[in-house]
């Protein structure tokens, strides 16, 4: 058998020498009269499972010896040799845990090995305490890479005036809260943030996995409907799928889903039980709060979920959070968390980064992480769709009408059918009642500074100057109305010449 | 274009199951109307797949609710099309004719009166 490693100090090799001879049939014993020298030899490659130092020493006092040596290695026990006189000293070392016991001169040999023994059990049982914390340190930080690189996103910008920004920090290594951004096209995105109650493993375990689920279902109702599934589809999708493992395993997952869609300007969520979401609008005093809908997923089944739509206006900032957050926030039951959240804005903050960073590091100061806690913060930006003008030619004739609807229908931007009525009318005039127009009607589309529509239909023939329209007499008239319907559905129209002698009229949309 | 007649109720159901109503076929439905117009009193126009109209298209629904009007009837429309409402409600149509939703709500509406 091995002998474990023992090393003694002491300035008078006589009490060295008989140490060493009582113990060295059970023990591999090096002793020096140097504590510098000790220090020395525990810095190399032999472990010593345990030190021995007499406390009186010239140079250097036992004590601050073998805190000395508890630096280099924590896991050696320590024993501290005393003198009559010096009780309390060791006393004192002893109960502050400096060392790990002391032995009073003239040692008797049944403590001695008895203290000794203790002190080596001591050793291999820090050890392997030591390996276990390593192991699972080791595992935990490879999870938090794989979470961080691959669970967590990297968002890429969805859209050039949409500033966008997540922070995320676990109580331990990994975290059960997860986000994602899915963008469907350029003017919209889904954002979702979950919280997996719980902490640490089986909650991002469970975490990642209802992601993956939420993706998968999305990609199945994606090739299934061919068109982008309303949130209520994927969350009643997610919840059919992962109910039963969150039933099984008690645990639920609070999660909201939301849509952004740029174009209506309007965002549309579905809160399962999630805490924190609100819209800061610019320049009002007004606070959205997205409460919640529904409960959290794993508590009760339900047939169907209803989503809620709030307008979005530009410079709107949105902020959302998991409860972690708000739990280091709150002080005493009688805080409102959203007021909590709002105090640590000032309204100065010009980027997103400073949003989220300014709640994260309040948060993270005030106490004691004890949730993980994630901050999202967006900011849709002054957005303006961009809209390539489009050009078309139409023959002189009334099925043409057809031609006009189907590519006003899908020209970008918000549809406006009422508008495209305008436009076939103006249309419908021209093939009826202008004379020598043998050519093409030339039509662009466009959109004006304001972002509203722009018509501009060119063609050779009859110059209109139509008057003023009055609504005309419903009851005796039949003709009329077109014009009426022109003036009455368009911001403004203009009626112009080109260069080359041809009439052109602008319609504009309201 | 269905025409029906509603027993005991001396009225036309014309189903014009068309999408558009507008310049390009106006005229050519208005004469099929026409045919019908006469043989009853009461005529109801069921619009409601209607998704676009412009002036042709409610200048024909006005011409129908003269010859009703003439002939001592009553015309009502079904409508649910958006735009085709709104367009109703710009000209003021909705104040001289009864708009319905559905073909039902429009017969008892006949019957009750």
């Amino acid at each position: 058998m091995i002998k474990a490693n023992i090393l003694l100090v002491d300035d008078e090799p006589e009490i060295l020498n008989a140490l060493k001879l009582r113990l060295g049939c059970s023990y591999n014993v090096i002793t020096t009269t140097d504590p510098q020298e000790g220090l020395k030899l525990l810095k190399g490659k032999e472990k010593f499972p345990v030190v021995i130092s007499d406390f009186r020493m010239p140079v250097m006092n036992g004590l601050d010896f073998l805190l000395a040596v508890n630096e280099i290695c924590p896991e050696t026990s320590s024993v501290l040799l005393t003198g009559q006189g010096e009780y309390n000293t060791a006393i004192d070392a002893l109960n502050s845990g400096k060392i790990f016991k002391y032995l009073s001169k003239p040692c008797d040999s049944n403590e001695i090995n008895d203290v000794l023994k203790e002190a080596v059990n001591n050793f291999e049982n820090e050890r392997s305490k030591k390996d276990a914390l390593k192991e699972y340190d080791n595992e935990n930080r490879v999870a938090k890479i794989v979470q961080d690189q691959m669970l967590f996103s990297k968002f890429k910008p969805v859209n050039k005036h949409v500033d966008l920004t997540a922070l995320s920090t676990p109580k331990s290594g990994v975290s059960g809260d997860f986000y994602e951004i899915i963008p469907h096209d350029k003017n919209c995105f889904d954002l979702i943030i979950a919280d997996v109650m719980g902490k640490g493993l089986p909650a991002a375990i469970l975490g990642a996995a209802a992601k993956n689920s939420l993706m998968h279902q999305l990609q199945v109702l994606k090739s299934r409907e061919e068109v982008t599934p309303s949130i209520s589809s994927i969350m009643k999708a997610l919840e059919d799928e992962i109910h039963e493992s969150l039933v099984e395993t008690r645990m639920f997952i609070t999660l909201l889903y939301a849509r952004v869609d740029l174009r209506k300007m309007e965002i549309s969520y579905i809160s399962n039980g999630h805490p924190g979401s609100l819209i800061i609008r610019e320049n009002s005093p007004e606070i959205i709060y997205l409460q919640s809908t529904h409960m959290p997923l794993g508590i009760m089944k339900r047939d169907f979920f209803k989503s809620v739509n709030f307008e979005l206006k530009p410079n709107d900032k949105l902020v959302f959070y998991t409860d972690g957050v708000s739990e280091a926030l709150v002080e005493s039951s009688e805080d409102d968390p959203l007021e909590l959240i709002l105090d640590c804005l000032d309204g100065k903050e010009t980027s997103t980064e400073q949003i989220a960073k300014k709640i994260f590091n309040k948060a993270r100061t005030e106490r004691e992480v004890e949730d993980d806690m994630t901050v999202i913060s967006m900011n849709l930006g002054k957005h303006v769709e961009e809209v390539k003008p489009m050009t078309f030619y139409l023959q002189k004739r009334l099925d043409e009408i057809y031609r006009i609807n189907s590519l006003l229908t899908k020209y970008p931007g918000e549809s406006d059918e009422l508008f495209i009525v305008a436009v076939i009318e103006v249309f419908t005039n021209i093939v009826k009642h202008a004379k020598e127009c043998d050519s093409c009607i030339k039509m662009t589309c466009g959109v004006n500074e304001s972002g509203r529509k722009l018509i501009e239909i060119e063609y050779v023939g009859t110059h209109f100057q139509p008057n003023s329209v009055k609504l005309p007499d419903c009851l005796n008239q039949v003709n009329g109305f077109g014009l009426f319907l022109i003036e009455k559905i368009c911001e403004s129209v203009v009626y112009g010449k080109g260069i080359k002698g041809t009439s052109i009229i602008t319609l504009t949309s309201k | 274009m269905i025409v029906a007649h509603i027993e005991n109720l001396d009225a036309i159901l014309i189903d014009f199951n068309i999408l558009r109503l507008d310049a390009s076929n106006a005229e050519t439905i208005f004469t099929q109307v026409l045919e019908s117009l006469f043989k009853s009193r009461n005529i109801i126009l069921d619009l409601s797949t209607l998704e676009i109209m412009d002036s042709s298209g409610l200048g024909m629904l006005l011409n129908c609710y003269r010859e009703t009007k003439e002939a001592g009837g009553r015309l009502s429309v079904v409508a649910g099309n958006p735009l085709v409402l709104s367009l109703f409600q710009l000209v003021h149509f909705n104040r001289i004719t009864k708009i319905y939703k559905t073909v039902p709500n429009a017969v008892e509406c006949l019957k009750a009166s």
